[in-house]
């Protein structure tokens, strides 16, 4: 994808947003009776909209001149799913089970989709440093880890 | 201020203190000689273990990795021609070709020196400036707020590395995130489609986690073109004889000044500061032609300005409650957790605090030159550890300090949610500092806006009558102008009329 066409995308897609948004205050719960002769709750909120419709045009008609080189294309997004795809995976792991039994899983899956060579040494480190992290921030300074809900 | 300053070194001379200085000292300058961490993921990663520190030991631990990993960049930037951070992208041009002819060990002595004095300059510019910046803002009503966050956010958005109106988008953006959840003033819920984690809006925590770190991480994913160990030259630590130092004193001197300037607009950064002092010292140098080939004050022109900039940022920071960039932007959010608001009250209310802060950042200088010095081996064999192998534990440190904040593992998805917006703003090229700076001041400015609203009877016009916010009304309009490119056709027309 040029990066033309990724500009007008994302202007379309983020004016999009903000005339939905926009329509949004209109709706009946922000109706209420203003105290002390305040301004609209929704008053800031419809201003900011308006300046990011407008700017999303910009980026819109920018898009339609500019024809500079490609951009999206340039990435390897393979790697980006299955790196998004670990994380992903990592973060209900940790809801599920806690930290202790997911991140070590984790940091391997995610080292993995990033393409570290070495799997003993990523073995290694995804073992000892969650470990090491546990020890130090839970043990000594008593911050909280995810327990998990399951266990 | 100068009262407190007794009880400051006394509140510094204690045993977590003086821990956390060092090891923050240390973890901030590998931090930032690793090449794909850096400052804002240096400070990202601390947060977890700043939770359950008193506040002394907290900033102490957060402004030593602040000032110690702008110094860290360098170290890689010489000795494996890759700029560890952003800020050290000019001392590639002559670090890395005095290490290729086998001065390695005195390019790095000339880099940690350069910046111990950098560091040093703009905390004397910070002693000086931000109280009286504090001063003067007491006045600030808040029109005066209104128009000086709408100037702040307005500059940010403009040196957002040349693409200003993405820049201006991100702004938005994050101002609009920070109107999610209760209203301040009349408590209305917004914005949250009946969701109960959305009813008690966003925090900046794992907002910033999410757009610094997850995005950081799938950005690499994204770019990273092979996993290759990049070849160190030689390390180690060597001075110059003073005779070598003599003639560049008003390099330093200058590129300081640069720094420290530059340092105190909001939004501009260390990486507009080491480019324009390396090209004032190239340009006033009586042999230019031998930038570029290892001459040694284009190195110092380029780490003297980019920690001269670390005072200087923290002037909007600590006098206004604006921070001016990410580095800045993750110190705030990490002291507003330890109920210390920097602002205009901060100077007034809290001035122990304030003179203690100055202390930390004076021996953070200190502990960075001679844990710089010392330390110079050891961090140039851990230039070895690769990107692949360092962003798994930037994850695992980002979930950690996203969970601990609140308990609540909505947060961890809300990381990963706004990691995957983050990335794919970066991919077209939407700056992240912005919107997170967007989500801080959202609250201050909507506040302000109607405040000065109800005092003027709902006439936007009536806040141009104070002078203030008349003069950063007219900065901006300026500034906006040029995002519509009308400055540059005014000048052409100019040129034209010349010629």
């Amino acid at each position: 994808m040029q990066q033309k066409n990724a500009d007008m995308l994302y202007g379309a897609v983020l004016a999009g947003m903000a005339c939905a948004m926009f329509a949004h205050t209109f709706s009946p719960i922000y109706q209420n009776e203003f105290l002390f002769g305040d301004v609209s709750t929704v008053f800031f909120p419809r201003v900011l909209l308006g300046i990011i419709f407008v700017l999303s045009l910009m980026l819109v008609i920018k898009g339609k001149l500019n024809t500079s080189d490609a951009v999206l294309t340039q990435i390897n997004v393979k790697r980006v799913l299955l790196t998004g795809g670990a994380t992903l995976i990592t973060v209900i792991g940790v809801w599920y089970l806690g930290y202790l039994v997911m991140m070590p899983v984790g940091v391997f899956l995610i080292g993995i989709a990033l393409g570290y060579p070495n799997l003993v040494i990523l073995g290694v480190t995804s073992l000892v440093s969650p470990l090491v992290v546990w020890v130090v921030l839970a043990k000594f300074a008593q911050v909280s880890f995810a327990p998990g809900t399951l266990l | 201020m100068i009262e407190f300053i007794p009880s400051a070194f006394a509140a510094t001379f204690s045993v977590s203190v003086l821990l956390a200085l060092a090891v923050g000292t240390f973890a901030g300058i590998i931090i930032g000689a690793l090449p794909g961490l850096g400052t804002v993921l240096g400070l990202v990663m601390a947060l977890p273990f700043t939770y359950v520190m008193d506040p002394a030991t907290a900033i102490a631990l957060l402004l030593s990795i602040y000032v110690s990993s702008i110094y860290g960049g360098s170290i890689s930037a010489i000795l494996i021609n890759v700029p560890g951070t952003p800020q050290s992208a000019a001392s590639v041009f002559d670090g890395y070709p005095m290490a290729q002819r086998g001065d390695g060990a005195l390019a790095l002595g000339y880099a940690t020196v350069g910046s111990f004095i950098g560091g040093i300059f703009s905390l004397i510019v910070l002693v000086l400036i931000a109280p009286q910046l504090a001063k003067f803002a007491l006045q600030f009503g808040p029109i005066e707020t209104f128009a000086l966050i709408v100037f702040a956010l307005t500059t940010i958005a403009w040196v957002s590395s040349g693409e200003m109106l993405k820049g201006l988008l991100s702004a938005t953006i994050g101002l609009f995130l920070a109107l999610i959840g209760p209203d301040a003033m009349t408590g209305q819920i917004r914005f949250n489609f009946d969701s109960l984690f959305l009813s008690a809006g966003l925090t900046v925590i794992p907002l910033l986690i999410g757009f610094f770190a997850v995005s950081e991480i799938l950005y690499q994913a994204a770019v990273l073109k092979d996993v290759k160990l990049p070849a160190v030259t030689s390390g180690g630590f060597k001075l110059a004889p003073w005779s070598e130092w003599k003639p560049r004193i008003m390099v330093i001197l200058r590129s300081c000044g640069i720094g420290s300037f530059i340092g105190v607009l909001p939004g501009t950064g260390a990486t507009a500061a080491v480019f324009v002092s390396y090209a004032d010292a190239k340009r006033r140098s009586p042999n230019p032609e031998d930038f570029g080939k290892g001459e040694p004050s284009g190195l110092l022109a380029s780490e003297a300005s980019n920690n001269a900039v670390s005072g200087g940022a923290m002037v909007p920071m600590m006098a206004l409650g604006i921070p001016g960039d990410g580095g800045t932007v993750v110190l705030m959010g990490a002291l507003t957790i330890h109920n210390v608001i920097p602002g205009v009250r901060l100077f007034s209310q809290q001035p122990d605090l304030v003179t203690l802060i100055f202390v930390l950042l004076f021996l953070s200088n200190i502990l960075m030159l001679f844990i710089g010095g010392f330390g110079a081996n050891i961090f140039s064999r851990m230039l070895r550890i690769p990107t692949t192998l360092l962003m798994p534990l930037v994850f695992m440190m980002s979930v950690v300090g996203a969970y601990a904040i609140r308990s609540n593992p909505v947060d961890l998805f809300v990381v990963v949610i706004f990691g995957v917006i983050g990335f794919l703003l970066r991919l077209n090229r939407f700056p992240p500092a912005p919107i997170i700076i967007g989500f801080v001041l959202g609250a201050p400015l909507e506040m302000s806006l109607r405040q000065g609203l109800i005092l003027t009877d709902m006439n936007f016009l009536a806040f141009f009558a104070s002078p203030i916010a008349l003069i950063l009304f007219c900065i901006t309009g300026l500034i906006i102008l040029n995002l519509f490119g009308l400055g540059n056709a005014i000048s052409k027309r100019f040129r034209k009329k010349e010629t």
